[in-house]
């Protein structure tokens, strides 16, 4: 019983001991440039893009999949489908400001938590961070950081790409845990999206999402208004 | 004047029925044609409409059909994938991470409704078909298919099969999934009766 408190106290320190990894701050660099490095890997435009998915699972499973996606960087607008290797639309939703309206959802996809984790991914590697930009700096290797809080405490952390290396971006929960990296790979892709972008949940039931992009193109608001979106 | 009796010739022949598929006058006829079959080879392209683009998501394949049971279903582009029926017994293997996985034994089964379409498309037994009610519209070579029921109707609005002029062939499947989505799978080089390797219908290596 004693062993058991033991752990349990030591487990509990761990996790109290947990912080956000320390920023130093930067005072070379303007603000905004420091932003805009930070933010390249997102295009500023409207766009919709085409990727084929690569999903790596929990118990060694593995799925593939094509992406279509459209979106509204002024509105904070995601439209993103699923598509099976066969054609078949397997899910179909659009998220505004954090809103998930699902069109169309085939088992296993029907899952409403499915369907938010989906589109925050997504949103993730097509959209710049909504938070405030809480801290600029540099982490401990030196590496320009932009810090965005998020409304229930959680960070986000963008790494941008220096010469040939990836941008990184970390998702923190609000008690410092890492939940979510995305590394974006050779950002010379149409609208300067990234050519593949790799996302991580880790934990017992992470996953992985190898994301290559098949082409992308601007759009305007108009190719938005003209795209109503029927409900099946 | 020539441009003129070119326009008129142009109109014309726009304006023609499309010329009737002979084998297919009906579904016994199509099923006598597709009995002689022994086997199908053809590559295809997939063509991925969604509201949301403006251009298709294009893929390219191969298909290979055995009569009575064996089908080789597989994409090349964007994504490597291979389904194979060998005299009956399902798999499907998808290229991950630089080697050939084999698919869950469930995922694999949800996909044997489709293949057991196709296999009764490719042996000309429309009618038979659990999931969906054919009619046959030969005066323009096609077999629409609509769902029996709801649950499939929700997925699936209709599928329109269009026949090739040659025997017991098909050139185009279309499946409409509604008016934001539909697929086409256009079918060429399609050899019928021609030589097939062994190892078709094993899995990929």
């Amino acid at each position: 019983m004693k062993t058991h408190a033991l752990i349990l106290s030591a487990a509990l320190l761990v996790f109290s001991c947990t912080s956000f990894p320390e920023i130093r701050p930067l005072e070379k660099m303007r603000r905004s440039d420091a932003v805009l490095r930070c933010t390249s890997v997102y295009p500023r435009k409207s766009f919709r893009a085409v990727h084929t998915i690569d999903a790596s699972m929990p118990m060694g499973k593995s799925s593939s999949m094509m992406g279509a996606s459209q979106v509204d960087t002024k509105r904070r607008t995601l439209r993103a489908v699923l598509v099976s290797i066969e054609g078949l639309t397997l899910f179909d939703a659009t998220s505004t400001r954090g809103v998930l309206r699902v069109h169309r959802a085939i088992a296993p996809f029907d899952d409403m938590d499915f369907a938010r984790g989906l589109i925050n991914d997504v949103s993730l590697v097509l959209l710049a961070p909504a938070g405030k930009l809480e801290k600029l700096g540099e982490d401990s290797h030196g590496r320009l950081v932009c810090r965005y809080a998020g409304a229930d405490g959680s960070r986000l952390d963008l790494i941008p790409a220096v010469g040939s290396s990836s941008t990184l971006v970390r998702v923190y929960d609000p008690d410092a845990v890492l939940v979510r990296t995305a590394e974006f790979f050779d950002a010379s892709g149409p609208l300067g999206l990234a050519k593949k972008v790799v996302l991580r949940a880790p934990g017992l039931v992470g996953y992985e999402l190898s994301l290559s992009l098949l082409g992308a193109e601007p759009i305007s608001f108009h190719d938005f208004a003209t795209t109503p979106m029927s409900e099946n | 004047m020539a441009w003129f009796r070119l326009m008129i010739l142009g109109v014309a022949l726009l304006a023609a029925p499309p010329v009737a598929v002979q084998w297919a006058g009906s579904f016994d006829s199509i099923r006598q044609a597709a009995s002689s079959v022994r086997s199908v080879k053809a590559d295809f392209v997939q063509h991925k409409y969604l509201k949301i683009l403006t251009k298709p998501i294009e893929s390219h394949g191969r298909f290979v059909f055995r009569a009575p049971d064996s089908i080789r279903w597989e994409y090349k582009t964007p994504i490597k994938s291979v389904m194979i029926m060998n005299h009956g017994d399902l798999s499907r293997f998808t290229f991950h991470k630089d080697k050939w996985e084999k698919d869950a034994a469930a995922r694999v089964e949800a996909l044997r409704v489709v293949v057991d379409e196709i296999q009764s498309w490719l042996t000309g037994k429309f009618e038979q078909s659990k999931a969906f009610r054919a009619k046959l519209d030969t005066g323009n070579g096609r077999v629409l298919l609509e769902p029996r029921q709801k649950a499939m109707a929700d997925i699936i609005q209709r599928i329109v099969i269009t026949l090739d002029k040659r025997p017991a062939s098909i050139k185009q499947v279309e499946i409409i999934e509604g008016p934001d989505a539909s697929t086409v799978l256009d079918f060429e080089h399609v050899e019928i009766d021609g030589h097939l390797d062994k190892a078709v219908f094993s899995p990929p290596k």
